[in-house]
């Protein structure tokens, strides 16, 4: 580091008591905003980390001023935690933070405008980055991790403070998102749900009135929460209504919502293009859309044994497995088909053995008892219409539309 | 303490040491040492408001008080933190006090000058003597300085004084001694000393046996540190057996008859126990004892009063407003923007440690005597007790003579009354001793960390009792459990950073218990060590359990019994993994899930640990039970994911990622089959799914299958067995039994005309339904069904 004067730390530290001093009293909170973004690393903030460095006495020069002082209880730790930050100590950075925080949330409590909503949101961001940053420091010490989760609760009390009536109600969905962030990470998932509920049964929110950044945000994992239960309409319909918002330049973003969208879209019969797979960079997903199209059972395992890991983290990989359900289908109307071309009157009639056959050629040995079960269950779950006679060993097909198609509708349970 | 045996140097040089200790920022030690004085003894129900038994503590706390001194500060370091603690007085030069009066005539004259000039070189600005040294730095806190410099004062000083167990005898103080009434710490200090000492051998027989040392003062205070290590060692040995002094009845500093008839303290409890839970209440009845007991004591009832049959006073609700002070100063500045932080950073330990010293503590008066109207930093205090509301302290100076003109009757009372706050006043004392070190600026660092954990409490619900030391104290606690108790007590909500702040290691029971067999108590105070079994018995009882023939409930009960004594030890080994591991299994073949869940969670996180263990085994219990009986997609998820390759190789694990698959997908016959080839004891969790596969299979079947199915088919899909149970009698064959679910399960039955039973699937398809379990109980969970329980597991 550059030699830096204790006058010119001097100067860079009352040039920001003063920027934050008239950010509070012209109510700019895009400035206010600025001044509190501490992981946005930039050179303002860092120049001034170094000045608080040189010059220890920062406090004094807080409490020096009327000014200056009545922002003490934020400024003061805030101070400390740009220091602790650029000394790249961030569990302290983090405690600090979040002192600071919790003085300014005091003070955005009394304010009737939400003119500081940006620079809240800063501070939610921060609160977030910071402890997960914290956390990792905490990990590599062989300590508990516990930040994030201080986090969570911090940020709960923050959403208590917007989800009231007024204006600053609109800041709600952006510290919600924040929190599913947390909770996601954390894996706590099912302490969304406290949340998601004040959001969609308050009357007072009226869910249009977000901002589309949060409502895509907020879209996507609940989306995300739906896929986990299952819940594939519902999942299909918020994760589209968040794939329709995405800003199209956004391309990680529409990539992030395609990763669940296409495993609940498949889930219901539909399948992607295959252009669609490579502009974002979705290949994993080209061998099961391939294995669905075919009936090929082989090729299913082995894509979901490939990217088993990959799968099971993001949380679709049950969802994919389910889909053999589909691929014996297509499998069967495989045969159907074949049959249907050779004798048109027998083509009804499917043989176990048959089936065992074609499961065989695909490197899959089944046995009777086997096969005959998964029949029964195609035809249980409406995968197939028809019956099953136990004494011929034969599955007999409708002659009218003997394998429905989805369209949309999920797999009968 | 040691003073019978010493010299009148000795104590002095004991004493002086001591804020030393304070200022050293030994009291994190301190913190295991000072509480047990405060609940260590509060044995029966609340004895600790009863004097008599409180009495004890007080002088048991003066070794303590001196081994702290001798094990804390090296010799060198004690001048050290006492210079820089004077420093930071010096930048109050109005703190120091004219000069002092006189040495109390007890003391040797030649300790002072040695001490003050040894250790406090730079403190004394005008020269002053060595009395001043006393008073001035017995406020280590710079926040209490201020007050020093208003002499009118003394009383409050006292009670925030790191050394507040003196103040129990600032009331022993009689006028002739050259008092000057402005100092009266100093006075207090070596008169305890000349009263208190000669009253200890009496009651800690041995103690006293280690305290015949030469009466060489230098010598003695070596052995005072020989005391602070045998008493570390001796800790278990001692705490174990009721300590003799308990019992020894105790002679008064001025050899009055101090003791409180054993009706009289009975009357107290009974007193205050009346109010348990209304701290003001409580307050005004403290009050209200006092007086009683004076009274009682003037006109020498004291010991022939029926206390039995004293009828208890009561406390007039008027009274309760007290409670209603309580909150008045609590300072709410016009805008949030205005209080520094680093002012509130040192107030609020500050009255933390008031707060505690105002529950309990007799000597109302001693608190009372400093008004809230007189700093701003400590006017956060609140104050409880009937003469808080005497707001100049021009009121309290006459009363306070007057206590002191009142004569040995009186403050025999009082001595023996405050021997309760006390205790709560070393609380206060520790954290008053504390604070001398928020100069030093890592300490303060910390210090603020830690002072956090008061905000919340502080900031918003000023009248909430943190310490509630009467209701803190069952019988027979065990000293250095019941601190910790009361530390994790005391923070409430906060509990959760108090106890990284708890030397755990230090609080950690070491059991005695020789007995194999235990019975499962659950804990509701702290464990006493001798009921509590070493890792050598409690493998000799793990052994006896996994031999024995008893039934479930008795194993049950044993390992449970085996664990609580693992997790009070904090024994985390191997012997531990192989407690829960037995306790899981046998869990599991009776399908006892409550209690295999507790084993498994527990066994999760010793194997993080890198405790061996059965891990594969347990990896696959751990997917099965997601599976099969959480149904909770996120944790199987995470399970699958922390699976390791080698782990996915592990038959157990495979076996029950394959039953993972086959209950996704419904396929039944998969299910079955492994159900027969199951490892371990997989199977035993898998029991506990067949109802349900089979009740799906069977709807299934009769919705796909047409015409009919036969009997036979079904059950050997079903895993229907011909197998012959354990007694040799053959069972029901697997088609009877196949047949007889089918029946209950409300299937429709025909037999074909080759007369076989066949499953009539389009009739039964309607039809099918669950049956109420037989073995139901109300409360829904059949394992608690008592009578069925045991049947099954006999």
């Amino acid at each position: 580091m550059a030699y830096l004067s204790m006058g010119e730390s001097h100067r860079r530290i009352t040039d920001y008591l003063n920027r934050f001093a008239d950010a509070i009293n012209y109510q700019d909170g895009d400035s206010l905003a600025r001044l509190f973004s501490v992981s946005s690393d930039s050179p303002s903030l860092l120049s001034l980390a170094d000045a608080l460095n040189v010059f220890q006495d920062a406090n004094r020069l807080i409490k020096q001023s009327e000014k200056f002082s009545q922002f003490g209880e934020v400024v003061a730790p805030f101070f400390r935690s740009l220091q602790c930050y650029r000394l790249g100590n961030l569990v302290d950075a983090y405690g600090a933070f979040e002192k600071a925080s919790n003085a300014f949330i005091q003070e955005f409590r009394n304010w009737e405008s939400g003119w500081a909503l940006e620079a809240l949101y800063v501070i939610a961001y921060e609160i977030r980055v910071l402890a997960e940053r914290a956390d990792r420091e905490l990990a590599s010490n062989g300590k508990s991790p516990e930040k994030l989760k201080g986090a969570g609760s911090f940020l709960m009390k923050v959403f208590g403070v917007l989800a009231g009536k007024g204006p600053k109600r609109v800041g709600a969905l952006y510290v919600t998102c924040q929190l599913f962030k947390i909770y996601f990470k954390l894996g706590t998932v099912n302490l969304c749900r406290s949340v998601i509920r004040s959001i969609e049964t308050a009357r007072i929110f009226d869910f249009e009135e977000f901002p589309i950044r949060d409502k895509v945000t907020y879209m996507y994992y609940t989306g995300r929460l739906e896929v986990l239960n299952e819940n594939f309409p519902a999942a299909d319909q918020k994760l589209s209504y968040a794939l329709t918002h995405c800003c199209l330049s956004k391309e990680a973003n529409i990539r992030m919502i395609l990763k669940y969208l296409i495993p609940v879209k498949l889930s219901i019969g539909i399948l992607p293009k295959k252009q669609l797979l490579e502009n974002y960079d979705l290949v994993e997903y080209n061998n099961i859309v391939e294995a669905l199209k075919r009936g090929d059972l082989r090729l299913l395992r082995s894509a979901l044994q490939e990217n088993e890991d990959q799968f099971l983290r993001s949380g679709v990989y049950l969802v994919l497995e389910k889909l053999e359900l589909q691929v014996y289908q297509r499998l069967l109307k495989k045969i159907y088909i074949i049959q249907k071309q050779k004798d048109p009157s027998k083509a009804h009639q499917v043989k176990l053995e048959v089936i065992v056959k074609a499961l065989k050629w695909l490197e899959i040995e089944m046995d009777l008892d086997e096969v005959e079960c998964i029949v029964a269950i195609l035809i249980y779950k409406n995968l197939m219409k028809g019956y099953f006679a136990h004494k011929s060993k034969v599955v007999v097909l409708s002659k009218q539309d003997p394998f429905p198609k989805l369209n949309g509708k999920p797999v009968a349970s | 303490m040691l003073g019978l045996h010493t010299s009148g140097g000795y104590p002095s040089s004991g004493y002086n040491n001591q804020p030393t200790a304070w200022n050293n920022g030994s009291y994190a030690n301190y913190t295991s040492y000072q509480y047990p004085n405060y609940t260590s003894d509060t044995s029966s129900a609340y004895s600790s408001v009863s004097a008599p038994a409180t009495y004890q503590q007080q002088y048991k706390q003066w070794p303590e008080y001196y081994s702290q001194t001798e094990v804390t500060c090296a010799p060198g370091t004690e001048h050290l933190s006492a210079a820089s603690n004077s420093n930071h007085g010096s930048s109050l030069p109005t703190s120091l006090p004219p000069p002092p009066p006189l040495p109390p005539p007890s003391l040797t004259p030649t300790w002072r000058p040695e001490t003050s000039s040894s250790e406090l070189p730079s403190m004394q600005p005008g020269g002053a003597a060595s009395g001043a040294h006393d008073n001035y730095w017995n406020q280590p806190a710079p926040s209490f300085q201020t007050h020093l410099a208003a002499p009118t004062q003394p009383i409050y000083q006292n009670s925030l004084d790191s050394k507040t167990s003196y103040e129990n005898f600032q009331e022993l103080k009689t006028a002739p001694q050259g008092l000057n009434s402005q100092y009266p710490v100093v006075h207090q200090v070596s008169q305890n000393y000349q009263s208190t000492l000669p009253t200890v051998p009496s009651f800690d027989a041995r103690r006293v046996s280690k305290l015949q040392i030469p009466t060489n003062p230098r010598i003695a205070s070596n052995a005072a540190l020989g005391i602070a290590k045998t008493e570390k060692d001796s800790y278990a040995a001692n705490s174990a057996p009721r300590p003799a002094y308990i019992s020894v009845s105790v002679q008064k500093p001025n050899d009055k008859p101090t003791m409180l008839p054993k009706s009289l303290r009975g009357y107290v409890e009974r007193a205050f126990g009346r109010y348990k839970d209304d701290d003001a209440k409580r307050a005004a009845c403290e009050a209200y004892m006092k007086d009683i007991i004076t009274e009682a004591r003037a006109d020498g009832t004291l010991y022939t009063r029926d206390w039995d049959s004293e009828p208890l006073f009561t406390v007039p609700d008027s009274l309760s407003i007290s409670k209603a002070y309580n909150k008045s100063p609590v300072r709410r500045s016009k805008s949030r923007w205005e209080p520094l932080a680093e002012e509130k950073m040192l107030e609020k330990p500050v009255s933390a440690s008031n707060e505690i010293g105002k529950y309990g503590s007799w000597d109302r008066k001693t608190f009372s005597g400093y008004s809230a109207t007189k700093d701003n930093s400590l006017s956060s205090f609140r104050f409880s007790g009937p003469q808080q509301r005497t707001p100049s302290k021009s009121a309290q100076r006459p009363m306070k003579r007057q206590r002191i003109v009142n004569g040995t009757g009186l403050t025999n009372n009082d001595d023996d009354a405050s021997s309760d706050s006390d205790k709560e006043q070393s609380l206060t004392a520790y954290y008053s001793g504390a604070m001398a070190l928020a100069n030093n600026p890592e300490e303060k660092k910390r210090r603020e960390s830690r002072s956090k954990r008061f905000d919340r409490g502080q900031g918003h619900r000023p009248d909430i009792n943190y310490f509630k030391p009467k209701n803190a104290g069952p019988a027979n606690l065990y000293t250095r459990r019941a601190s910790a108790l009361m530390l994790s007590k005391s923070f409430d909500d906060s509990a959760n950073q108090a106890v990284e702040d708890i030397d755990w290691d230090a609080l950690t029971v070491k059991g005695t218990c020789q007995e194999i067999e235990k019975r499962f108590l659950r804990l509701t105070s702290a464990p006493d060590p001798s009921t509590v079994r070493p890792e050598d018995v409690l493998e000799k009882a793990l052994l006896m359990v996994q031999n024995s023939q008893k039934n479930y409930l008795y194993k049950c009960d044993q390992l449970k019994s085996i664990r609580q004594d693992i997790t009070v030890q904090r024994i985390r080994n191997q012997l531990t993994v192989k407690v829960y591991e037995t306790h899981a299994r046998l869990a599991m073949e009776v399908g006892d899930l409550a209690e295999y869940n507790q084993c498994q969670s527990q066994l999760q996180i010793l194997y993080s640990e890198g405790i061996e263990g059965c891990l594969m085994e347990f990896a696959a219990y751990n997917l099965l039970c997601v599976i099969l009986h959480s149904n909770n997609k996120k944790d199987l998820l995470t399970s699958m994911s922390r699976l390791t390759p080698e782990a996915k190789e592990d038959d157990a694990v495979k076996h029950a990622l394959a039953v993972r698959a086959a209950v996704t997908s419904g396929n039944y016959v998969t299910f079955f089959r492994l159900y027969k080839s199951a490892p371990n004891l997989n199977t035993c969790l898998m029991d506990l799914y067949v109802e349900k596969m089979r009740y799906k299979a069977a709807v299934c079947m009769s919705k796909s299958y047409r015409p009919t199915v036969p009997i036979s088919y079904i059950a050997q899909i079903l895993g229907f067995s011909n197998a012959a149970d354990e007694n040799g009698e053959t069972e029901l064959s697997g088609l009877d039994e196949c047949l007889e679910w089918l029946k209950a399960h409300g299937a429709s039955l025909i037999t074909d005309n080759t007369g076989e039973m066949q499953l009539d699937a389009k009739a039964s398809s309607s039809t099918l339904y669950m049956p109420e379990p037989e073995d139901a109980v109300a409360h829904g969970d059949s394992s608690l069904a008592v009578n069925d329980f045991l049947a099954r597991t006999t």
